[in-house]
């Protein structure tokens, strides 16, 4: 690549850009005019909010107790609301005038408890609450009384009172704001008065109201006023600048490839000398600067307009303390910004390199949208916080790690820092591969405007398939098996008993996933047979199978125990495993769980992953691309994180099996042989262990379960990795399919029948 | 040795590699070079062996009998420009069940002949010319641009032609002078020489008055010019012009054949595709007739005419084209 080239195309880009009205205003003028002006229409409108009064309906105020009384002269006793809170209440205190609801509301007031008057009631009400717009209706019950009449009563009666308290009966409708703020400020006048009445039986009675004024609790706020301001701000800042970050390299990338492709002038640079992958770069350095410009000036503009507003309006709610920003913030984020833009700028390129026309460009944006942002809002979340499982989430781990750095908690961030650089970057070099990918490709460049129909696409997948399946075909089986595992996942009911659950995992695991690579094997490829691995297997490699199993399994209990601590599971989980060894519980023997834990997976998973996937990976030519992938996306088919990163790593060494035997056998071997061991493992009994002298093997855990000892469990892991080394420098011949095999054995079979008659 | 690796290039359905070493061992021929068509054998060969060996070269290379004189012991052939052989270009679309653009097509053009290609919208031109800009890459044959393999070195290839699409291709927000300019740039012109280059070409085809005016605010006449000074600017031995007319009006559509006429006089090679019979008729050395991605006729105008018994080119196309259709409608009523 010549980088004066790149250079050169830059400039060009840059210079065209800034020439465009259209850029120029979403990246430097929106945000330096919108913010102020919204800003100001918050002002403007400021003045039009104002508080109106609700209209509250008191039926029975003269049932209440007067001494205090709530209600004075047709108003809320002064003795319970500010002079500004009184303006916000307007009573009204006559009956119904329609004579039934009259009847009606008596009846309710009689005897609230009865249910069929109360639902009467409550239409009624609301249609005169309507007809006479009124928020709010308070109903007092007619024989309301707090315990006024102690002596006459008896003590009895006071107990019983004291049990069920008297009732004021507030309706409110919940679909109208009004109702229910005019409900919240008459609630609280009404608790307010119930205190002050409270009181006064008390003082009556000659105890002092401190006595049952219970705790009062004090808090005061020791954070600093610069925590106070990056509190507000490491949350906010990362997801402005991602979000503009974004949102600035879309527009100029679709301009830069769509645009291009529509005014006809690529097909002129690309007949140029400059390479695909200088224009690439020479594109993608345009589109970053934009991203960082346009996230730069909203964050600017933001901010001051906040400010000023915040100013303005009589400052933020206390706690919030916004002020401006510390600038050592201000540093780390100009540092994150770089690899947050290069990455969303090189995503937004490569898909606007797919766009035909502007207009099509602009259509990606949603579902670009749509999948960076929850990786945004996951880092808002109270709950979150920078970890190692965390800091692996693209996006997301480097949000955090930006928060860490400007609420200065160095300590964490350097711990995560490696994990969330090491992502980061290789996130941005794969998006960068795909733009050169995407303007090397003639299919991406020149793609035709085409209509869809599945029929034709049908016949065109059956019409140009392949002996064995491709990367695209590869995917399209893991994307199905992953949609199907979702789905399915919702539609079965939990399981009852051991069979239940045995038919309803077995099911699952063969129609979600070995249903999905077997059909595709069939119909999208020529040689299914080679697609799905069946080719036969030497008893060596077979036997090589099952003792790097049982060897490797030492490494991969450690591996899981440390997964355990990494990423500890959450009560979910934990809940969920209780279950399933609660219904494990229930199996009729040990064979009958190792079929379902073991062998149903060994068939089914192995068929599609190691069979019909990582033919398709290893159609890239690359062994160790498709080893990896393959085992990534078997690892993502678990669903559950923890098992997700153990699958990965087993996959790894059933993908490497897979590809050195030629063959899906061995692999089933492995994976049942792994599978068999770990389940033996967890449900290793104390006699069994002592009697079969597995004992030199294992040690048993506070847990009551056991684990490998260490230095059997060392010599183990080496051997196996011996073995697994030893099959890596293997190169075998490919061994015929299963089908031939029978076919050849039936043949000389009955050609040495008939020869013998 | 360099032959083979050169005509392999040339003819890699025929594969001539294997005859050639049979034969240079029977005639202990020590060395061939073959530089620009050029073709120097040394060696012990007797006259009667060298013979053979040239006239294979020149079968190969001309993919027909050879009527050369057998006696000359080097077969002199004008250099080419270019070298098209069996170009296959199929397109994998869902809708047309694939799409063959070309369908091996060959023809060759040399340096100060204006080669037209001659066809209906989707005849395959535009495909052909896509390649020989090493915009798309061929399913299968070869194209060669000036000693340049377009699969092998793209980059030549490019730095040989000057392409002139049908769209004018201009930038919007660019000036006339900073089009050129950028594009001389991109060619690795050092930036005195580029102005000394630009100040000519702009005053050859009267631009001064245009130098600062925008693409945008340029009319197609406008468009197209810069759009021919931008293919000069690196004075490539190739120009290819890809329907350049379509769409100008008669006077500027006069000026971009009078400026292809001028290329040809200063010996350029130019590919010259279009489906107006007066331009071609006017213009062209050679013309291939192309329909669905074939040649249907290949020659001289005079040469076509006189085979066909046709005077007028026009008539002659209708024709040709008319048989192909007919031809291709019953293989389909056949394949039915």
């Amino acid at each position: 690549m010549k980088w004066p080239n790149v250079k050169l195309i830059f400039n060009r880009e840059l210079r065209d850009q800034l020439r465009d009205r259209r850029t120029l205003f979403t990246v430097v003028v929106m945000p330096i005019v919108l913010y102020p002006l919204m800003g100001m229409a918050m002002l403007q409108v400021a003045q039009f909010m104002r508080e109106y009064p609700a209209k509250i309906w008191i039926i029975g105020n003269d049932n209440l107790p007067q001494s205090p009384s709530l209600v004075a002269d047709g108003q809320v006793s002064e003795d319970f609301v500010s002079e500004s809170e009184s303006v916000l209440l307007e009573l009204s205190l006559s009956l119904p005038e329609d004579d039934e609801l009259k009847k009606l509301v008596s009846q309710f007031r009689e005897t609230p408890n009865s249910p069929a008057a109360s639902a009467l009631v409550d239409q009624l009400i609301q249609a005169e609450m309507k007809a006479r717009g009124l928020d709010v209706a308070v109903v007092v019950p007619s024989k309301f009384s707090i315990a006024e009449d102690q002596t006459d009563e008896g003590e009895a009666t006071v107990v019983a009172r004291a049990n069920s308290p008297p009732k004021i009966y507030i309706f409110q409708n919940s679909a109208s704001d009004q109702s229910r703020i005019g409900a919240q400020r008459i609630k609280s006048v009404i608790s307010r008065w119930q205190r002050s009445v409270i009181q006064q039986r008390l003082s009556d009675n000659g105890i002092s109201p401190e006595m049952v004024s219970g705790i009062q609790v004090v808090d005061a706020d020791v954070a600093d006023k610069l925590g106070k301001q990056t509190a507000i701000w490491s949350k906010l800042f990362p997801f402005i600048i991602m979000v503009w970050s974004l949102t600035g390299a879309f527009y100029p990338a679709i301009d830069l490839c769509a645009g291009e492709k529509e005014r006809g002038t690529f097909e002129t640079l690309l007949s140029s000398p400059a390479a695909r992958s200088e224009i690439a770069f020479g594109k993608l350095l345009t589109v970053m600067s934009f991203s960082v410009t346009t996230a730069l000036l909203n964050l600017m503009s933001m901010a001051f307009t906040g400010l000023f507003v915040a100013s303005r309006m009589g400052g933020l709610p206390s706690g919030m303390g916004l002020g401006m920003p510390p600038l050592a913030s201000i540093g780390w984020l100009l540092l994150a910004l770089v690899p947050i833009s290069a990455l969303f700028s090189a995503i937004a390129l490569a898909a606007a390199a797919f766009a035909r026309s502007s207009k099509e460009g602009q259509y990606y944006l949603v579902p670009l949208m749509m999948i960076s942002m929850p990786l945004m809002m996951i880092p808002m979340m109270p709950s979150i916080k920078l970890d190692f499982g965390t800091s692996l989430i693209p996006v997301t781990g480097l949000m955090l790690f930006l928060r860490g750095l400007i609420e200065g908690q160095y300590a964490e961030c350097i711990r995560f820092g490696g994990p969330v650089c090491v992502i980061t970057f290789a996130c941005c070099w794969f998006s960068v591969r795909w733009v050169v990918h995407q303007f090397n490709s003639e299919s991406v460049l020149f793609r035709p405007s085409e209509r869809f129909g599945v029929a034709t696409w049908f016949r065109h997948v059956l019409r140009e398939r392949h002996e064995l399946p491709s990367f695209a075909n590869a995917m399209l089986c893991a994307l199905v098996i992953l949609v199907a595992k979702f789905f399915i996942g919702f539609a079965v009911s939990t399981p009852q008993d051991f069979f239940d659950f045995a038919k309803t995992t077995v099911i699952i695991l063969a129609a979600t996933i070995a249903v999905p690579g077997i059909i595709m094997a069939l119909l999208l490829t020529r040689s299914p047979g080679k697609s799905l691995k069946l080719n036969m297997c030497s008893p060596a490699a077979a036997c090589a199978a099952v003792l790097i199993a049982i060897m490797l399994n030492p490494l991969f209990t450690w591996f899981t125990s440390l997964v355990m601590i990494v990423y500890p599971p959450s009560g979910d989980l934990f809940q969920l495993q209780e279950t399933v060894a609660n219904i494990l519980g229930t199996a009729p023997n040990i064979f009958a769980i190792l079929a379902v834990f073991a062998l149903a997976p060994a068939i089914f998973e192995e068929l599609a992953f190691r069979g019909f996937i990582l033919s398709g990976m290893q159609s890239l030519r690359n062994k160790w691309q498709a080893i990896l992938m393959t085992s990534v996306l078997f690892g993502i088919a678990h669903g559950v994180l923890q098992q997700s990163v153990i699958t990965s790593v087993v996959g790894v060494v059933m993908a490497i099996i897979a590809v050195q035997t030629k063959s899906i056998f061995p692999c089933m071997l492995f994976h049942l042989t792994h599978n068999s061991m770990t389940v033996l493992l967890s449900s290793a009994k104390a006699h069994v262990v002592e009697t079969t002298s597995l004992d030199l093997f294992l040690t048993a855990t506070s847990g009551g379960m056991y684990q490998y000892s260490v230095v059997p469990g060392l010599i183990m892991s080496a051997v196996g990795i011996v073995l697994l080394v030893w099959l890596l420098r293997l190169n075998l011949p490919e061994p015929p399919l299963v089908t031939e095999c029978i076919r050849n054995a039936y043949h000389r079979f009955f050609t040495r029948k008939t020869a013998s008659a | 040795m360099a032959v083979a690796t050169s005509l392999k290039l040339l003819q890699p359905e025929r594969n001539p590699t294997d005859d050639l070493r049979n034969l240079f061992h029977t005639a202990q021929i020590r060395e061939l070079t073959f530089d620009h068509w050029h073709c120097f054998i040394d060696g012990d060969a007797t006259k009667n062996q060298t013979n053979l060996v040239s006239r294979m070269i020149v079968c190969a290379l001309h993919d027909r009998t050879c009527k050369l004189p057998l006696n000359s012991p080097i077969a002199r052939l004008p250099k080419r420009m270019i070298h098209v052989r069996a170009l296959n270009k199929r397109y994998n679309e869902l809708q047309t069940d694939g799409f063959t653009a070309l369908a091996g097509i060959s023809f060759d053009a040399m340096p100060g002949q204006i080669y037209g290609l001659l066809g209906p919208n989707g005849a395959g031109k535009t495909t052909a010319l896509r390649i020989l800009s090493t915009v798309l890459k061929p399913t299968s044959g070869t194209a060669v641009v000036n000693g340049y393999d377009v699969i092998d070195d793209p980059e030549q290839v490019r730095r040989n032609i000057g392409f002139v699409s049908t769209n004018t291709a201009i930038y919007d927000r660019m000036t006339a002078w900073e089009m050129v300019q950028y594009f001389g740039q991109l060619y690795g012109i050092e930036i005195a020489e580029l102005h000394r280059r630009m100040e000519v070409l702009f005053e050859r085809f009267q631009m001064n008055n245009i130098r600062d005016v925008l693409g945008s605010k340029m009319s197609t006449g406008m468009k197209q010019k810069v759009s021919i000074v931008r293919a000069l600017i690196h004075d490539p031995p190739v120009l290819i012009f890809d329907e350049a007319t379509s769409g100008l009006d008669i006077l500027a559509a006069r000026e971009v054949l009078n400026t292809v006429e001028q290329v040809r006089e200063q010996g350029k090679c130019v590919i010259f595709s279009s489906h107006i019979m007066t331009e071609v008729q006017r213009l062209c050395d050679r013309i291939a007739i192309m329909n669905r991605g074939t040649i249907l006729a290949e020659g001289t105008i005079e040469k076509l005419t006189g085979i066909y018994k046709e005077d007028d080119l026009e008539e002659l196309f209708f024709q040709l084209i008319a048989k192909s259709e007919a031809t291709q409608r019953d293989l389909v009523a056949q394949q039915v």
